[in-house]
C-alpha cells in the first residue's frame, strides 16, 4: 500500500433522503468507520454522537422538514477519523444554534433548543463548517492520538 | 436501532429498566410510556444500564420528564449511568438535577461549570 493511499483511507459515500428515519443508517456508517479505525468505545460514541446531532439539525432546521439529500463521507488519516456532512439545504452554519448550558438556570426554566449542537462541538476534537457551491459542508473529526495504528495493517507512517 | 422497556414495581420505586439506544428515534415513544407514570406522582427509578447511547432527543425527553415530576411530585432517580451517558449528561448540566445512585464526579460538575 502507498503512503499516500495509508494517509487517505475513506470509506464508501453514504447518500441518504434528509428525514429523521435515515438517521439509523448514518449511525450504522459512522460505526463502521469507528469500528475499521479502531476507535475507543468513547471516542467512537463522541463521533457518532456528534454526526447524529448535526445531521439532524440539517433535517429539522436546514431542510426544515422538506426534501433533501445528505450525503456523507469519511475516512481515518494517520492521526484521526473525519466524517463531511453535506446538505443542499439553505446556508445554515450549526453553530448559529449552539446554546451553552446555562448552569445557574434552573433545568426546568432551559431551552432545551441548541443542546444538541453544543453536544456535537464539545464532543468532537475539529469542527469546521463552509458553504461551497450552493452546499453546507461540515466536516467533524476525532483525534486518535499516539497509539496502536488506526489506519490499516500497514501500520503508522 | 430500538428501545425496550421493562417496568417492575418493588417496595420503594416503579423501577423502569430501559434496554437499547435513546434517540430521535426511540425518544417520542419513552416519554410517552414514562408521563403517566410521572404524573401519577410515583417514585420512579429508570435503570439506564443497558442502555448504550442517548442524544439530546433523549435528554429533551428526561428535562419534560424532570419538569411533569416537578408539577406532579413525582420522584425521578436514574441509575446505571455508565461512562459514555455520563459525559453526554454532564456536559449538558443534567447530571445536575437527577440524582443517580453513584457519585458524580467533582471533575466533570467542574467543566460544567466553567
Amino acid at each position: 500500500m502507498s503512503k499516500l493511499a495509508q494517509l487517505a483511507e475513506r470509506a464508501p459515500e453514504l447518500r441518504v433522503p434528509a428525514r429523521l428515519g435515515a438517521l439509523d443508517d448514518i449511525a450504522r456508517y459512522v460505526l463502521a468507520l469507528a469500528g475499521r479505525a479502531r476507535l475507543d468505545g468513547n471516542t467512537a460514541y463522541r463521533l457518532r454522537l456528534a454526526v447524529d446531532e448535526i445531521t439532524t439539525n440539517v433535517v429539522m432546521h436546514g431542510y426544515r422538514g422538506g426534501p433533501g439529500e445528505i450525503v456523507l463521507r469519511g475516512g481515518c488519516d494517520a492521526d484521526r477519523v473525519w466524517v463531511r456532512i453535506e446538505d443542499g439545504a439553505p446556508p445554515f452554519d450549526p453553530r448559529d444554534g449552539r446554546l451553552d448550558p446555562a448552569p445557574d438556570v434552573p433545568i426546568e426554566q432551559r431551552r432545551v433548543g441548541g443542546l444538541g449542537v453544543h453536544l456535537a462541538l464539545i464532543s468532537v476534537d475539529e469542527f469546521s463548517y463552509a458553504y461551497l457551491d450552493g452546499r453546507n459542508i461540515s466536516m467533524l473529526a476525532v483525534r486518535t492520538g499516539p497509539g496502536p495504528s488506526t489506519v490499516g495493517e500497514s501500520g503508522r507512517l | 436501532m430500538t428501545l425496550a422497556l421493562s417496568e417492575r414495581r418493588t417496595k420503594a420505586a416503579t423501577v423502569v429498566a430501559l434496554t437499547g439506544e435513546i434517540s430521535s428515534a426511540t425518544s417520542g415513544e419513552l416519554l410517552e410510556r414514562l408521563m403517566p407514570l410521572v404524573r401519577a406522582g410515583k417514585t420512579i427509578k429508570i435503570d439506564l444500564s443497558s442502555v448504550g447511547y442517548i442524544s439530546s432527543a433523549g435528554l429533551r425527553t428526561l428535562l419534560v420528564v424532570y419538569r411533569e415530576s416537578q408539577h406532579s411530585g413525582a420522584t425521578v432517580t436514574l441509575s446505571g449511568v455508565g461512562e459514555e451517558l455520563r459525559f453526554v449528561m454532564s456536559v449538558t448540566g443534567f447530571m445536575d438535577f437527577f440524582e443517580t445512585d453513584e457519585p458524580a464526579r467533582s471533575e466533570q460538575r467542574r467543566r460544567v461549570a466553567t
